[in-house]
């Protein structure tokens, strides 16, 4: 045993080691990150670790994520990560759940039984959940997330540091669809456009699409317009398989489509007028590309002749199969896979010719891949380099270290914990303060000890109403200005309003489930929010309680969607068309827009350098 | 799930509906089989303004809210299905800032949502119909039109 932790115990000194070996830690998500970090912990010697994920493992899995085999090839994350980490180092408690973070029994008396959180997970919307649970709980959690040669860890522990939630987040926006169809700018819409319109149209289901559309547009003009397309498109589908289809294809899309929207009464805004292709001329000088299958050829722009002899060859591929498929099942379709040699080709050059119609940058095949398939790069480098600073930043958090520590009302050191790992290095970030407008960590923790069995709602709206003058020691009341109590997605007293009769068992409340109790403040542009956990307790009678945390509840001011609006209006001055309706609209109430002071400042802080990295998705790996 | 975020906001919007909400409107969550509220699902009702053939219909519709609103919109459907260019047969309201791809912005209230629809009933957009009945008499016949919505409006009085 000691030999194989001499060198930690020598570096960390035995107390620290001792800490450590002694340390229960929760890892989430066991993929590119997840399975990095976990052989880092084994062998630095973490003595209790649990790990959760709910997937498992892929094909494509096995270039970064060194855990897995091929024999694991469908076997779960978590039990095929924990078994391979034992051989590293048998000494060492692992739990493994193949499941889902959000299940009931993950609540916050489990997340409270760790000393610490690592999150290795791959979406937002997961990551602000363990974070929110981290909160409630207390417990410090370490976010890590790596895109490319771009990677980040970063420590957030309650009342001290910035929570991952602090800062918004940019939600990606998808290109409106008139873009897509009519008025590309940009390689991506071209691409998109190849994949998820063109391929649907001709190999795909198409019935839906058609039919949306026709509920979307029922003006007499667009109505024509979508019949003729209807027509062609099934004009288009009878040809399938024959020699023609690719020729037909291209003279209806890349040509007669084109016309008609420059021939449409209602002109639309071009940023260069497109040129319909000269179909002819361009079939009969298709070329094969002489490097053709080489890297170089996939990784080239190709010209508009080569890239007509893709589009054609593929079509007539893709358009063969369709028709054999649908010699055996009416409803054969053929759907986009970005590891489909033809599909991928088919993409490539109808992207790049509508590219080429519209004079707008070509992508090579291999852009293309990546940017149809939706692919992030993992790369199992940056995971293992950001793996190494979770550990890093483990070990102190379990130290302790990760307040300032002030001595004599001085600050002495400040933390780094934050790091951003990219092609400049590695450069950390002292911890930043919370945002006071967040509502994931400004918000108050109690616990409610009762018996869920007995104790109704409409005691737990009295004990949050009554003055705490009227009893004593925990049974006295909060004071508050109830307006609601909320339970996931159910708000079970709104203001006065609920079903106050009815136990809390017989509302779906277990032991450890939070509350969102929600209360007016005297404070103008305040609110008070507490998360009250439930515990239950079997031998409490009746409508007793206790109330274990810190009364002194606290307010936080609420960011005014008014306000925000006007900033924005503000800067979306290049009078851009909007429909007058919702201008107008948005004009009426902006003389009641409330001023609210603190919150613009609170948004300027500077907090840690967030890039949001939702990365480490499936992909190939990146050579360099 | 809602995230906090949304959770937030939504409390936040029924705070501000209750202390001030434009006159004859109504906007309350739904309620679901136990007694609670479904913070995700409004019921609303939309009167027509005075002085159009809109008057006196109050107009119900449901607004879904999807787990990350406010990035995304609500969803304003009216049950039932309402006779308006802009409505789809489903009962779907098409309106620019209820459009994620169009004038969305996460800054835009429930208040701001109603006010907007409102103005639509007796202001439809010919640029988009959404439906062939409604938008086929507006276009054709504006007399016949006015009639049916008055009709309408007499079918959806406010019971009070």
């Amino acid at each position: 045993m000691d030999g194989r932790y001499k060198h930690m115990i020598d570096s960390l000194g035995p107390d620290l080691f001792d800490k450590i070996q002694n340390s229960r830690v929760l890892m989430v998500g066991a993929g590119g990150i997840g399975c990095e970090l976990l052989k880092n912990l084994v062998l630095a010697g973490f003595g209790n670790i649990e790990i959760i994920d709910l997937d498992t493992i892929d094909l494509s899995n096995l270039n970064r994520q060194f855990l897995f085999q091929h024999k694991h090839i469908k076997q779960s994350k978590a039990h095929v990560a924990r078994e391979t980490a034992l051989k590293f180092n048998p000494h060492v408690n692992i739990k493994s759940h193949h499941n889902s973070i959000y299940e009931d029994q993950y609540n916050v008396p489990w997340f409270k039984s760790f000393d610490l959180v690592m999150g290795a997970l791959d979406n937002l919307k997961a990551r602000q959940y363990v974070n929110q649970k981290c909160i409630q709980a207390g417990v410090p959690l370490i976010e890590s997330g790596t895109a490319g040669h771009l990677g980040q860890t970063s420590l957030h522990v309650k009342d001290i540091s910035r929570c991952y939630s602090c800062d918004p987040k940019p939600v990606p926006k998808a290109p409106a669809s008139c873009t897509i169809r009519s008025t590309p700018t940009a390689p991506i819409h071209c691409i998109v456009w190849a994949k998820s319109y063109l391929f649907c149209k001709l190999f795909g289901e198409d019935e839906d699409a058609i039919k949306e559309d026709a509920e979307s547009a029922q003006n007499t003009e667009q109505l024509e317009t979508l019949r003729k397309e209807s027509e062609a498109t099934s004009r288009l589908r009878n040809a399938l398989g024959t020699e023609e289809f690719g020729k037909m294809v291209m003279q209806q899309v890349f040509h007669d489509d084109i016309e008609e929207l420059l021939n449409q009464k209602e002109k639309l805004s071009w940023r260069k007028e497109p040129t319909p292709l000269d179909v002819n001329t361009l079939v009969s000088n298709a070329v094969e590309a002489k490097d053709k299958g080489s890297t170089e050829f996939e990784q080239r722009e190709w010209t508009p002749e080569e890239a007509a002899h893709v589009f054609l060859e593929s079509t007539s591929k893709l358009s063969k199969r369709m028709a054999e498929g649908l010699k055996e099942d009416p409803n054969f379709t053929l759907e986009f896979d970005k590891d489909d040699q033809d599909a991928m080709d088919f993409v490539t050059a109808c992207g790049n010719l509508r590219a080429h119609v519209y004079d707008i940058e070509k992508k090579s095949r291999w852009d293309t891949k990546e940017m149809a398939g939706n692919i992030i790069p993992a790369i199992a480098t940056t995971n293992a380099i950001i793996a190494g600073l979770v550990v890093i930043t483990a070990i102190r958090v379990i130290d302790g270290k990760y307040a300032p520590i002030e001595v004599e009302g001085k600050k002495t050191e400040q933390w780094k914990n934050a790091y951003l790992a990219g092609p400049g290095g590695i450069t950390t970030e002292p911890i930043g303060p919370y945002n006071p407008l967040c509502v994931a960590c400004q918000t108050n923790f109690l616990t409610l000890r009762v018996n869920l069995n007995t104790y109704t709602l409409g005691q737990l709206a009295d004990l949050l109403q009554h003055e705490p003058e009227l009893a004593e020691g925990d049974r006295r009341g909060l004071g508050l200005q109830l307006e609601a109590i909320e339970l996931g997605d159910r708000r079970l007293l709104d203001f006065e309003d609920g079903p106050v009769e009815k136990t809390l068992s017989e509302l779906q409340t277990k032991n450890g489930d939070v509350f969102i109790v929600i209360a007016d403040c005297d404070e103008p542009g305040h609110t008070l929010t507490v998360d009250l956990m439930v515990e239950h307790v079997d031998s409490m009678e009746d409508n007793f309680y206790e109330l274990v945390g810190s009364r002194k509840l606290a307010s936080r001011p609420v960011s005014n969607p008014e306000e925000e609006k006007k900033e924005e209006e503000e800067k979306k001055e290049d009078g851009q068309k909007s429909l007058k309706r919702s201008s107008d609209d948005m004009k009426t109430d902006q003389v009641n827009g409330q001023a609210n002071g603190s919150s613009k400042k609170a948004k300027q802080e500077d907090g840690p350098v967030h890039i949001d990295l939702d990365a480490d998705d499936d992909g190939p790996m990146l050579i360099e | 799930m809602t995230t906090a975020i949304s959770k937030a906001r939504l409390a936040e919007e029924r705070k501000n509906w209750r202390k001030d909400h434009p006159f004859g409107f109504f906007a309350v969550p739904a309620k679901n089989d136990d007694g609670s509220l479904n913070m995700a699902k409004w019921n609303v009702g939309i009167p027509g303004k005075p002085n159009t053939p809109w008057e006196k219909g109050l107009y119900k519709l449901t607004m879904t809210f999807p787990d990350d609103y406010p990035q995304k919109p609500p969803k304003c459907q009216f049950t039932p299905p309402l006779f308006h260019p802009n409505v789809y047969p489903s009962g779907t309201v098409c309106l620019s800032i209820l459009n994620e791809e169009q004038d969305w912005k996460p800054a835009i209230t429930i208040k701001q949502i109603l006010l907007g629809i409102q103005d639509l009933l007796n202001d439809p957009n010919p640029d988009s119909p959404a439906q062939s009945d409604a938008y086929v008499l507006f276009k054709r016949d504006k007399v016949a039109y006015e009639r049916r919505v008055r009709q309408q409006a007499m079918e959806m009085q406010s019971k009070d």
